[in-house]
């Protein structure tokens, strides 16, 4: 199972959150997830979104 | 039933997802530079694709052929969204997210984006489509922890 390229820190938010429907998430638990996914593409899409943005 | 839910990202879901893309803690990892040209225009574009797959033709679809849409019409949006091979990768990533999935490898989704955007026209679209439902349910994984 691929892993989110997460710190610790951030791990222990994320049973809860991911537990539940996005739809069922509060604002603030929404913006959380968004959060953490931003920061995991980031380091693992960032080459190649820069390659495509040359090509 | 709820662990059938397949939630579609809002516009305010957008918003906050390019906001943290684009956040001085993640500009270490070198993102920013190369999104493609956030503006009224590219909200607009994307949001009126999802507006297409919330309508009831759409209905019937699981996880990954939604995903599959959803990455094919905004990779082919050229009239509505620039940069559409790094929009539908942006989007698409956002869509499993949402769906506490996590879409990977990186290179794979590329080559995708790739092969779509150099297919002819919308020729195909369901069987482009298809493929790439495969594809998504073989390269998502739950997220847990």
């Amino acid at each position: 199972m691929k892993k989110l390229n997460i710190d610790k820190q951030e791990k222990s938010k994320v049973s809860i959150i991911f537990s539940k429907p996005f739809n069922k998430l509060n604002k603030e638990e929404k913006k959380e997830v968004l959060k953490i996914g931003a920061k995991d593409f980031s380091k693992r899409f960032a080459n190649v979104i820069r390659e495509l943005a040359k090509t | 039933m709820e662990d059938t839910q397949i939630d579609l990202p809002t516009e305010s879901d957008l918003h906050w997802w390019i906001k943290y893309l684009t956040s001085t803690e993640n500009s270490i990892f070198g993102l920013s530079d190369y999104l493609p040209a956030i503006s009224d225009d590219w909200y607009q574009g994307v949001m009126n694709v999802v507006g297409v797959l919330n309508l009831p033709h759409y209905n019937k679809l699981n996880l990954y052929e939604m995903g599959a849409c959803l990455f094919y019409k905004v990779n082919k949006a050229h009239n509505q969204i620039d940069s559409n091979k790094r929009s539908s990768i942006i989007v698409t990533f956002l869509f499993f997210l949402i769906n506490s999935r996590l879409l990977y490898p990186p290179k794979k989704v590329k080559d995708w984006a790739k092969m779509i955007a150099r297919s002819k026209g919308r020729a195909r679209e369901d069987w482009w489509e298809s493929r790439l439902a495969e594809f998504f349910k073989q390269n998502t994984s739950t997220i847990k922890d």
